[in-house]
């Protein structure tokens, strides 16, 4: 037995131990996308680079043996700089979107091709859940939403986008009209108290949120009603009272608590309300005419509103949270949600660093090649929507005025929806490191890789733009003796791992794509069915 | 990889050559070599037969066939025109050059070769002809000093030839058995026949059976003076030798008449080099007959050998290469009969390691420390290794080329010797497939050798065997790296792997492996002779020995030279070099190609030893020395440099297949002017970054060039932020214009391959701006200097 030091602490270890087995057999943490047990060290990722004292340069812990008397860091400012720039290299060559455009062009950020399909698989159930994720009124947002996330759904260059915001409220309607309606999981009380002035949407949101989460929210709400600008803003034409009040009644029944006829600056103060409550959420919507008001009760604002971080929601006042001035019900939402994040984190004492835009590589341009590959698969059915107004988005959505989706009106809209995301984007090596390291995708900009696509049986992708390189395919392909399998090609900065002579996915066998697809660090290949299983202990 | 697209492959001949070459991995490239030499392309259906026929599977043979440069997969022209991009080539204009073959084929955007498909042009790695640069090579006839001018001329010289079927002659040993005959040496190295020097062989040889002259001529190895190629040696019985440099053909009457003849000395002979096409132009040995004969003993040449100590070179210019005979006449196997006679192994180690000797390849190793290794490694397999790496890629090198054609039986002495004192049976010589000559005349050797029992079984009588193959390399700079050349033996992607293990311990076939370069080998056998104290006498303190220097670029006198280690830069530059051309200025040297940096000229005085040059940034490499002058922009340079390498990376590791094409790219903007200060801090944070990270030497070293750039020449690069190139050479910031001494000539207008020259007879000319690409054949044809480059 020898011995060595990581980070300090002295570790015995046999012949045979590289640095990274020793580590983590001691449960300390070194990132690796291309090392698997079972293949052996492959030596290409580079994200696992240790400090070695005495040696000049970093060191693969996957690959170097463990010697006597090292003196290892695996932590170090340089170490986790060196992989932040590892990651950044992989990800400034990697073609794809980790989530779809219209995912991220939704203010309320749903996971719109997660409900889709799930609406496309017959299961409203799961399809409101996710909804849900992200919004607490989808019912009412579903009839006057604007459909940002229309505006740039990729079908669009095809035919015409997917009517994501109608498809959104049948999983709603569907929901709220039935006898069960959905309800959140709650977690356990944590017994802390939030004050939300206002209770509009984003009131409303907020409060739904929080109390997901474990806490009391109270609204204070100057009228006798809920809804806000919902009410006073939107005609019934648009939104009918049955859907608003039932909507908001679901929420109210899960156990949040309202004072009618309270308005700030009238009826209570802050400093009132952080006597009571451990946290406060301005959602009065306020305008210029309460900048005094405001300024009375000790908050900084201007002219269009109270002034917050931008990153954190903060007022000037410890525990007082605000969104920002909107008067479109879905970015109301969104600042509902966000500051409920917010809040939750400065509950529970954590660093207020939530992150409101999500890590995602993203194409932003395309040939009409690659939109071709896009294209190849789906289906070639038109846009379903049809109502009073046309059939193509709509800058208002005319709400009430259009036809209610019937079910198979539903799987055929939801049939047409491209998949833009990618399918690994919850097990993606890359994308969970390079969260955890702070890499930014735009930090090396260059020639990159072109989108591909190849589909072969058993749902199984081959999407050659988000490979990095790792070669466990081609070491996997190899070791099964595969004789059309995966290889390198070329050299220099355009290698590429492909199937040689235009070979397809299927000419290998399903048992070794299957592997592939499962160990695959990325969503280069994938199966609709199985995923990577995360990080290998 | 292109699906199938001819089906008239004839695929029996593949079936032969795998029965030749064998079926298992490691045949894997002399197949695909052998299968390219038939269609000149792999094409498609060619490699799914040699998958079939061999059971290798398909991820492996294209993984192969696509790593290598010398396999092609697309078909190509009749010909092939390979414009070298090395670094001394590259100083030398490479650029305009190819701009204007693929002008003048008038070669689409995307295309290489013509529509008539007569000729493919390519950009090749280094043919180490640096010297001559620029250098073309026409499938197997070599251009040197090529100018924009000369590219119609070079076209229509070679059609000729090939129309003509004038076939060269091979390069046969010639046995002297010419005893009290005028010998007329004449040095064959590569670069000399580049330069003309079989032509001139040729006609001494015909002029000589013409009058039956009592004359015979006999080929020499490189002398290293390829400034002034080619270089005749005539030696009379009982006279002094009497050297000419810079002969031509016209020349070989005159030198015979004057020397066979027993005339009177020739009165003036006009060097007729400079007939209209520059081919074979000498910048100092213009004009007579007379000069060019003093030429050896005094003056420049005398200052380009005078400094030098041969060690590795010895003998240079004296002996025919392949004549084993002479070689041993000259001292050759004593070394090794001596120890296989009267020494054992440990012996040879033990000089070896008190002479000091380094690894030559660029590390500097000590090389007995790493024999003893070998020597000592437990070997599963049973067998050990001995490599010797003539992998020299590097752009600007040529040092183990010369050595491996002008020296084979020195470098097989040393290898022998070597694998004896570590106990290997079995070797190989890894040479690229760019070096013919060196190729052809190590495989001459070899059979000598064994013919005369100095390799094979029972080397001399004793029970010491060792059997030596050739091993042809495919083109990928990436195999000078130990773990990489193995691989490639082996039959697999030049990828290295990262060491520990060291191929002492677990190398080829998985065997303990002793891996050396060309001139480490070369320098064994003297350090035996001469013994380890006399080799520890020379050299620096820590660096001992003397190192061969491959010096070109902006120089006077470029060539192959060996120089005591310690000697300074501007010794080398100055004195053996003769320093830059007179109105340019010494700027810097680049020291190991695209793995070292540009140590400047202010740091010149520095000695040239491992040590001191690793201090500066850049690494002794395996030795080539590229002189530049302030006409050489070191943002274009380093750009250069990662041209090469991004190419050249494996594409294993991260860093160096992502990082080195982004240093590239943030190079190209600094280069178009679009670069910005916060683009110098995220180049230099990166090539930092890079050297960390990077699996193997390639990744590690190639930042070096540009971090040696930016410390030694930030001011050029934050220029280059401001829109200025201060050496004018960045096209898209520099202009070109008519000065007032402008004579009217219309000469620039009549080359301008642009129309980008408005002229009228004896009125002062103008470029049209828009028009202007460039390419600076207008202020290379100018007569009066009247064409301004600005920034």
């Amino acid at each position: 037995m020898s011995q060595l030091k990581i980070n300090g602490k002295t570790y015995s270890f046999t012949e045979g131990a590289t640095i990274l087995s020793l580590a983590r057999e001691h449960s300390i943490h070194i990132p690796t996308m291309c090392y698997l047990k079972k293949l052996g060290a492959l030596t290409s990722c580079f994200v696992c680079v240790v400090e070695v004292e005495g040696k000049a340069n970093l060191i693969p812990a996957c690959s170097a043996p463990a010697e006597a008397g090292m003196i290892i860091t695996t932590d170090s400012a340089r170490v986790k700089d060196a992989r932040r720039t590892a990651l950044e290299l992989l990800l400034s060559d990697h073609t794809g979107d980790c989530l779809a455009p219209c995912h991220l062009g939704c203010p309320a950020l749903i996971n719109i091709p997660k409900f889709i399909q799930e609406l496309r698989n017959k299961d409203n159930r799961a399809a409101i859940t996710t909804i849900k994720e992200n919004v607490a009124l989808p019912a009412v947002l579903g009839r006057i939403c604007p459909e940002i996330c229309e505006r740039v759904c990729r079908r669009r260059r095809k035919d015409a986008p997917v009517a994501i915001c109608h498809l959104k409220r049948y999983a709603a309607d569907v929901d709220l009209f039935s006898d069960t309606p959905y309800t959140p999981k709650i977690e356990k009380s944590s017994g802390k108290k939030v004050a939300i002035a206002g209770g509009g949407t984003a009131g409303v949101t907020a409060a739904y949120y929080l109390l997901r989460m474990g806490h009391q929210p109270v609204i204070f709400e100057k009228s006798d009603k809920l809804g806000g600008g919902l009410r006073s803003g939107v005609s019934r034409d648009r939104l009918s009272g049955e859907v608003l009040d039932r909507e908001l009644n679901n929420i109210i029944k899960l156990g949040v608590k309202v004072e009618f006829n309270k308005a700030l600056g009238k009826d209570f103060g802050i400093k009132e309300l952080l006597d009571k409550f451990e946290a406060v959420f301005l959602a009065t919507g306020l305008d210029a005419a309460d900048n005094a008001m405001l300024k009375k009760e000790g908050l900084s604002s201007s002219e269009t509103g109270i002034i917050i971080d931008r990153h954190t929601n903060e007022t000037n006042i410890k525990g007082v949270f605000a969104g920002e001035k909107t008067t479109l019900a879905v970015r109301a939402s969104a600042h509902g949600h966000f500051s409920a994040l917010v809040i939750d984190k400065y509950l529970k004492g954590l660093p207020l660093n939530p992150v409101k835009r999500p890590f995602s590589v993203r194409m932003a341009h395309f040939s009409d090649e690659e939109f071709e590959i896009m294209i190849r698969d789906i289906s070639n059915e038109g846009r379903v929507l049809t109502g009073i107004v046309d059939t193509k988005t709509v800058k208002n959505n005319p709400g009430e005025g259009r036809v209610p989706f019937t079910s198979d009106d539903t799987l055929k809209e939801a049939g047409r929806c491209m998949r833009c995301d990618c399918r690994k984007a919850a097990s993606c090596l890359l994308k969970a490191y390079s969260i955890e390291y702070g890499s930014k995708v735009e930090t090396y900009k260059g020639e990159k890789r072109g989108f591909k696509k190849e589909s072969g049986a058993a749902g199984l992708v081959f999407e050659a733009g988000k490979c990095i390189m790792c070669g466990i395919c081609v070491k996997i392909c190899e070791k099964n003796k595969e004789i059309k399998g995966f290889s390198f090609v070329g050299r220099g900065f355009v290698t590429r791992v492909e199937l040689p002579f235009d070979g397809r996915i299927d000419m290998i066998s399903l048992k070794t794509a299957e592997e592939c697809a499962s160990l695959c660090p990325t969503g280069a290949i994938s199966t609709s069915t199985k995923d990577r299983a995360q990080k290998e202990k | 990889m292109p699906a199938k697209e001819r089906e008239d492959i004839e695929l029996e001949l593949i079936e032969k050559i795998i029965k030749i070459k064998g079926k298992e991995k490691s045949s894997l490239i002399p197949v695909l070599q052998e299968v390219q030499k038939l269609y000149r392309y792999l094409p498609a259906e060619a490699l799914l037969k040699i998958c079939e026929l061999t059971g290798l599977s398909q991820a492996e043979v294209t993984g192969v066939a696509t790593f290598y440069t010398q396999f092609r997969h697309k078909p190509v022209g009749k010909h092939v025109i390979s414009v070298c991009h090395g670094t001394a080539c590259h100083v030398k204009g490479a650029e305009h050059i190819t701009d204007t073959l693929r002008r003048y084929l008038g070669l689409e955007a995307e295309s290489d070769t013509d529509s008539e498909k007569v000729f493919t042009v390519e950009k090749a790695a280094c043919f180490g002809c640096c010297t001559l640069a620029p250098v073309v090579r026409i499938d197997d006839i070599t251009y040197g000093k090529v100018t924009s001018r000369f590219v119609p001329e070079m076209l229509s010289l070679f059609m000729q030839t090939k129309l003509k079927k004038e076939t060269r002659k091979e390069i046969e040993p010639v046995k002297e058995t010419d005893k009290g005959k005028v010998i007329i040496k004449i040095g064959l190295g590569s670069c000399c026949v580049a330069g003309g020097s079989l032509e001139v062989k040729n006609a001494f040889d015909d002029y000589i059976k013409k009058n039956g002259f009592a004359a015979a001529t006999k080929r020499v190895g490189c002398v290293g003076m390829c400034h002034s190629t080619p270089f005749v040696e005539v030696v009379a019985p009982d006279k002094e030798p009497v050297f000419y440099v810079g002969v031509n053909k016209s020349d070989v009457k005159l030198i015979c008449d004057k020397h066979l003849k027993a005339l009177k000395p020739v009165k003036k002979l006009t060097n007729t080099i400079k007939r209209g096409l520059d081919l074979l132009s000498f910048d100092y040995y213009d004009g007579t007959l007379e000069v060019k004969e003093s030429a050896m003993k005094e003056g420049p040449a005398c200052a380009f050998l005078g400094p030098q100590r041969r060690i590795a070179l010895e003998n240079y210019g004296e002996i025919n290469p392949l004549d084993l005979e002479e070689f041993k006449a000259k001292g050759g196997f004593t070394a090794l009969t001596k120890i296989i006679k009267e020494r054992d192994g440990k012996y040879v180690i033990e000089e070896i390691k008190k002479a000091g000797l380094r690894g030559r390849g660029g590390a500097g190793f000590p090389s007995g420390i790493k024999w003893e290794a070998v020597r000592l490694a437990e070997t599963a397999t049973g067998k050990k290794y001995i490599i010797c790496n003539g992998d020299e890629g590097d752009p600007g090198a040529f040092m183990d080329r010369m050595l491996l054609e002008s020296y084979p039986y020195r470098i097989i002495e040393g290898m022998v010797l070597a694998a004896f004192a570590m106990g290997i049976n079995e070797g190989y010589f890894y040479i690229r497939e760019e070096y013919p000559m060196a190729l052809k005349n190590i495989k001459f050797a070899l059979g000598e050798c064994e013919k005369a029992g100095l390799l094979g079984e029972n080397i001399l009588g004793s029970e010491y065997s060792l059997k030596l193959h050739i091993f042809q390399g495919a083109g990928a700079f990436i195999c000078g790296e130990e773990t990489a050349l193995i691989a490639s033996i082996e039959g697999r992607r030049g990828m290295p792997n990262f060491r520990p293990p060291y191929p002492a311990t677990k190398g080829l076939f998985g065997s303990p492996t002793n891996i050396n370069n060309v001139e480490t080998y070369a320098a064994v056998p003297w350090i035996i002779t001469h013994g380890a104290k006399e080799y520890a006498k020379i050299g620096a303190e820590k660096s001992k020995g003397t190192k061969v220097f491959a010096l070109a670029g902006k120089i006077e006198r470029g060539g192959l030279i060996e120089v005591p280690m310690g000697i300074t830069i501007r010794e080398v530059v100055e004195g053996i070099g003769g320093g830059v051309k007179k109105d340019r200025k010494f700027k810097a040297v680049q020291i190991g190609g695209p793995s070292g940096g540009c140590v400047p000229e202010s740091l010149a005085d520095m000695p040239v030893d491992f040590e001191s040059i690793n201090e500066t940034g850049a690494i002794m490499g395996s030795g080539g020395l590229v002189v530049l002058d302030d006409s050489d922009c070191m943002v274009d340079f380093a750009r250069f440099f990662l041209e090469f390498t991004q190419d050249q990376s494996c594409g294993k590791c991260t860093f160096c297949r992502i990082g080195t094409k982004r240093m590239l790219e943030l190079l190209e903007k600094l280069c178009k002017g679009e670069g910005t200060a916060e683009d110098l801090v995220k180049l230099e944070k990166l090539a930092e970054e890079v050297k960390a990270g990077s699996l193997c030497g390639l990744g590690k070293t190639a930042p070096n060039p540009v971090l040696t750039a930016l410390k030694y020449f930030k001011e050029e690069y934050i220029a280059h932020t401001l829109k200025k190139c201060p050496a004018k050479k960045c096209k898209a910031l520099i202009k070109y214009s008519v000065n007032d001494k402008c004579i009217g000539c219309t000469l620039c207008a009549q080359v301008c391959p642009s129309d980008a020259i408005l002229q009228k007879p004896y009125e002062k000319h103008e470029v049209l701006q828009e028009k202007c690409i460039k390419c600076d054949s207008c202020k290379s044809i100018c007569p009066s200097e009247a064409i301004d480059v600005t920034t």
